[in-house]
């Protein structure tokens, strides 16, 4: 008989441990417990219930995407894109794709959180909701109390919806303050154009749909100036679902960007030269008589008046002398002009991208005048003026609303003017610099942020307050600024917001309410609904338009529909008004804009590059330019799906990435995939430095937007800012800075 | 000897212990005879029962409307055929089934474009399953909590028929086969 010993035992051990290899034990148990760990309680699963589709908006960022969104009980499980949107035409950017999983971002705050301390560090302390709204209605109080009603400020990054309503509302309740946004490049190019267009009614459009030729100054047309991807105009006709030959696209770039690889044309121009370029094809437009003066508005300073007239002013931008400057071919130059007069309709496209920041208002200014002269203000396929919007008249009185209150730009105000920031926690879908709105807080002012998510403004707040994502709210999505033709949807709930959400009208009514104010009437989503509901009976009333209709294939006239009330059941799933009323006819304008008032925009540049470029460039060799894509670059929650994506594919450029051309590279002695120091006058940054062929030699090119390694850790914030080391002029334009890159 | 008496021992455990305890059984809340719904008696098709709808989306397993043109009221006086009218048809509560391919909760599966595009048989996936007379328990694995079917029903995995197990590895075999570009955002939305 075999005696035991410790011995034995270790052996059969040995034993059962070889014996369980060989078996699928380990191995079934290594696998399935892999899975269990996705299992646990507290992760977040999809209900099992009745699958059903609804249509919606995306509210993610301004461009208002149709989508469809798969439902499994009462949880969207996915979102597509929803075929025919007159607004997006069947396209959906990967934020939108992934825009389900947004309800469990791990940015989410589910309760009102404030800062420690009064810095701008990153620890956060809970706190009562209903404390954190008494403490900033003790503020405003203050405020008012002691006449500084003024100091008082509501920021919102989205103006024109029917919550922008309910803000302004909150602020004539309040006695005072500014109604303040952050304008995008979009919104300076058409509040230049306004400022060039003698007595116009409406807003400038671009007609992508009909152009033959575009030449776009840096628009990322085909990869993220609305969305990722190509803007839904040129991807209609680049797939050939609409009919004709897609437009000849000129790309104006100092990187072989996307657009630039896919343009029929790439013109590689030197940094920030892009004014010197728009007068140069001018002047050969004007000197070879390919403009027609009778085709288009009266051009009420070409010649020489009191002033030097615009002719005069273009007449020393040869192209031998924009050569020089912008480092293109003068035959090129030449060339260009002529093909953008001949292959018309055309169409000169400034507005900058969401990363790099508007192209400034001399750019845009000269860009304009280029579309002038190319006969295409008012032309189809070049440049339309749509018409406002009816304006409302709201239920509780005879007062007629305009459809969008005009917010002031921040960047006007004084230098630490704001005591109180209330903001609004939507993502304006482009990047802008914190360190300008820092300038314009007072030393103690505090930022009360609305919002579902700490990105994007809330990571500069002191106090946070949870607002429900997006789908679990009602909203509506005014036009878009620089779009073709009015348009306005609905998003309306499309799954319940958790109790933790207030909407953010109930917040600003509490907040009224703790400051000693009244309130009148409705507040949060039933206010917001009345909003809604007084804007769509307008649209009705005013006979104008027609609707898209998800379940029907044609746009329905407005003027068909029995009443209203059929105009929201049909925007409530999903569809869209868009206006067919006549462009309003541009009939004067100015090169110089009114008194004149641009001149000093144009004269600033066309000595050659912008100012900022003259930071010495022996200690700063490199010109750093930020770039980013709509909706990423905002610095808003973007879904997990997305930033595993962008870890394991480099499917967007991290903003840890500087990437710069290999022999620049090599000629400052820097490593290919090395770490490195980005540094500007305004400060450094940790980067990483990457060899990249179609970064223009002497460019150091960095994304803005999120850091995927980073996104989601509330203590590490969302990695480095770029923008931060960026010089930055009025208007928060920075596209060109003057940078040096070393290794670490 | 110790050692050989262990090996045995481990290999036991591996092979006969383990999926002995690691699913669960659980029966169907009703049988369910495929083979006599096809069959010349009844006669219906597959196609009547587990469509597509108009949206081209596919219906999976009927609900209760479906069975209600038959069995309002019980045909016959069997077990299932009382309790199918009794406690499903009258309420109008749908019959909780236990489904053996159910893809995990990260994994989006369309039929459509894998019957109408690639032209695929239910077989394919699905096994005989549409000729079988009854329907057998439900295999829960402890740990996943997923269907046995998705793993395969040897505890090593897979098996010889294309139906043996639903994995990745599967689906992406198949797709190779047939030359499908993949991405992550194919199945995992």
């Amino acid at each position: 008989m075999m005696s035991i010993t410790r011995r034995t035992i270790l052996k059969m051990f040995g034993g059962v441990a070889a014996g369980s290899i060989i078996s699928p034990l380990p191995w079934k148990l290594i696998a399935d417990g892999t899975i269990w760990t996705q299992n646990w309680s507290w992760m977040a699963r999809t209900l099992r219930g009745p699958i059903s589709t609804k249509f919606t908006t995306c509210t993610l960022c301004p461009e208002g995407c149709g989508v469809r969104v798969r439902m499994v009980g009462e949880n969207p499980v996915s979102v597509w894109a929803q075929q025919n949107h007159p607004v997006s035409r069947g396209t959906i950017c990967p934020i939108g794709l992934g825009a389900a999983q947004l309800r469990f971002h791990p940015a989410r705050i589910e309760r009102a959180i404030q800062r420690n301390g009064s810095g701008r560090g990153n620890a956060w302390t809970p706190i009562a909701t209903e404390t954190a709204i008494a403490e900033t209605g003790k503020i405003l109080a203050e405020l008012r109390a002691s006449g500084k009603c003024d100091g008082l400020a509501v920021l919102d990054l989205r103006p024109g919806r029917a919550i922008s309503d309910l803000y302004t509302d909150f602020l004539k309740l309040a006695g005072g303050g500014q109604y303040l946004t952050i304008p995008s490049g979009r919104d300076l190019s058409g509040t230049v154009f306004k400022e060039m267009a003698d007595d116009l009614a409406g807003a400038p459009g671009y007609d992508l749909l009909h152009s033959r030729m575009i030449l776009s100054f840096g628009a990322p047309l085909y990869d993220g100036w609305t969305g990722a991807g190509p803007v839904p105009e040129l991807a209609l006709r680049l797939t050939g679902i609409r009919a004709g030959n897609p437009p000849g696209v000129i790309q104006v770039e100092p990187n072989q960007s996307p657009t630039a690889a896919k343009a029929g044309r790439w013109l590689a121009i030197k940094p920030g030269t892009e004014t010197t370029l728009a007068l140069g094809l001018a002047h050969v437009i004007l000197d070879e008589e390919l403009y027609n003066k009778d085709a288009g508005p009266a051009v009420l300073d070409l010649e020489d008046g009191p002033q030097p007239g615009f002719r005069s002013y273009v007449r020393h931008f040869t192209p031998q002398r924009v050569s020089d400057i912008t480092g293109l071919a003068p035959q090129v130059i030449a060339q260009t002009a002529r093909d953008l007069a001949h292959q018309q309709p055309s169409i000169a496209i400034g507005a900058g991208d969401a990363g790099g920041g508007p192209l400034g208002s001399g750019e845009e200014a000269a860009i304009w005048g280029l579309n002038c002269l190319l006969n295409g203000l008012g032309r189809r396929g070049s440049i339309l003026t749509r018409p406002a919007l009816p304006a409302s008249v709201g239920k509780d009185s005879a007062l007629k609303h305009p459809w969008t209150l005009e917010p002031r730009s921040i960047w006007d105000l004084p230098d630490e003017s704001i005591h109180l920031l209330i903001a609004d926690g939507a993502n304006p879908g482009f990047a802008w610099p914190k360190q300008l709105l820092e300038r314009k807080l007072a030393p103690s002012a505090r930022i009360v942020c609305l919002t579902p998510f700490l990105s994007g403004i809330a990571e500069m707040a002191d106090l946070l307050l949870p607002t429900p994502a997006p789908g679990e709210w009602l909203e509506d999505i005014p036009p878009q600024i620089l779009a073709m033709k009015n348009t306005y949807g609905l998003a309306p709930s499309i799954n319940p917001a958790p109790s933790f959400a207030l909407h953010p009208g109930t917040i600003l009514a509490n907040i009224a309410i703790a400051a000693g104010l009244q309130p009148p009437g409705a507040s949060g989503d039933e206010a917001v609904e009345r909003r809604i509901q007084d804007r769509i009976e307008a649209l009705y009333n005013s006979g104008r338009g027609g609707i898209f209709d998800p379940a029907a294939t044609e746009i329905k006239p407005s003027n068909e529909l029995r009443d209203a009330e059929e105009l929201r059941a049909i925007l409530n799933r999903g569809g869209c008004w868009i206006d067919q009323a006549e462009p309003v006819p541009v009939t004067s304008f100015r090169f110089f804009g009114k008194e004149g008032r641009m001149r000093p925009a144009i004269e600033c540049v066309t000595n050659g590059r912008l100012e900022l470029l003259t930071v010495s460039e022996k200690e700063y060799p490199l010109i750093l330019m930020p770039h980013g894509s709509s909706g990423i670059a905002g610095g808003g929650a973007v879904p997990p799906v997305l930033t595993k994506l962008h870890r394991e594919s480099n499917l967007r450029p991290f903003p840890a990435q500087a990437q710069i051309n290999p022999a620049t590279g090599r000629k400052l002695g820097l490593k290919n995939r090395s770490s490195g120091e980005l540094s500007t006058p305004a400060g450094s940054l940790q980067v990483w430095i990457l060899f990249n062929e179609s970064v223009m030699p002497g460019v150091v090119r960095v994304a803005t937007g999120p850091d995927p390694v980073s996104l989601g850790d509330l203590k590490s914030g969302k990695g480095p800012d770029i923008l931060q080391l960026c010089a930055i002029t009025e208007r928060s334009v920075r596209r060109v800075s003057r940078a040096a890159l070393r290794m670490i | 000897m110790a050692f050989l008496l262990g090996l045995l021992g481990g290999l036991a455990l591996g092979w006969l212990w383990l999926p002995a305890v690691l699913y669960e059984r659980i029966e169907q809340p009703l049988s369910f005879n495929h083979a006599l719904h096809t069959g010349e008696d009844v006669g219906l098709t597959c196609e009547e029962c587990h469509s597509f709808r108009d949206d081209g989306s596919f219906t999976g397993i009927p609900g209760i409307e479906n069975c209600m043109g038959c069995h309002e009221a019980p045909i016959g006086e069997s077990k299932d055929e009382i309790e199918l009218a009794g406690s499903y048809i009258s309420k109008g509560l749908e019959i909780p089934w236990l489904v053996y391919s159910r893809q995990p909760e990260n994994v989006y599966f369309s039929h459509a474009p894998h019957i109408h595009l690639a032209k695929l048989e239910c077989r394919r996936c699905h096994g005989d399953h549409g000729t079988t007379e009854t329907l057998r328990p439900f295999e829960r694995n402890r740990l996943s909590t997923y269907s046995r079917d998705i793993w395969g029903h040897r505890i090593s995995g897979g098996g010889p028929d294309p139906w043996s197990s639903m994995k990745m590895d599967d689906c992406e075999d198949c797709h190779k086969d047939k030359g499908v570009d993949d991405c992550c955002l194919n199945c995992h939305k």
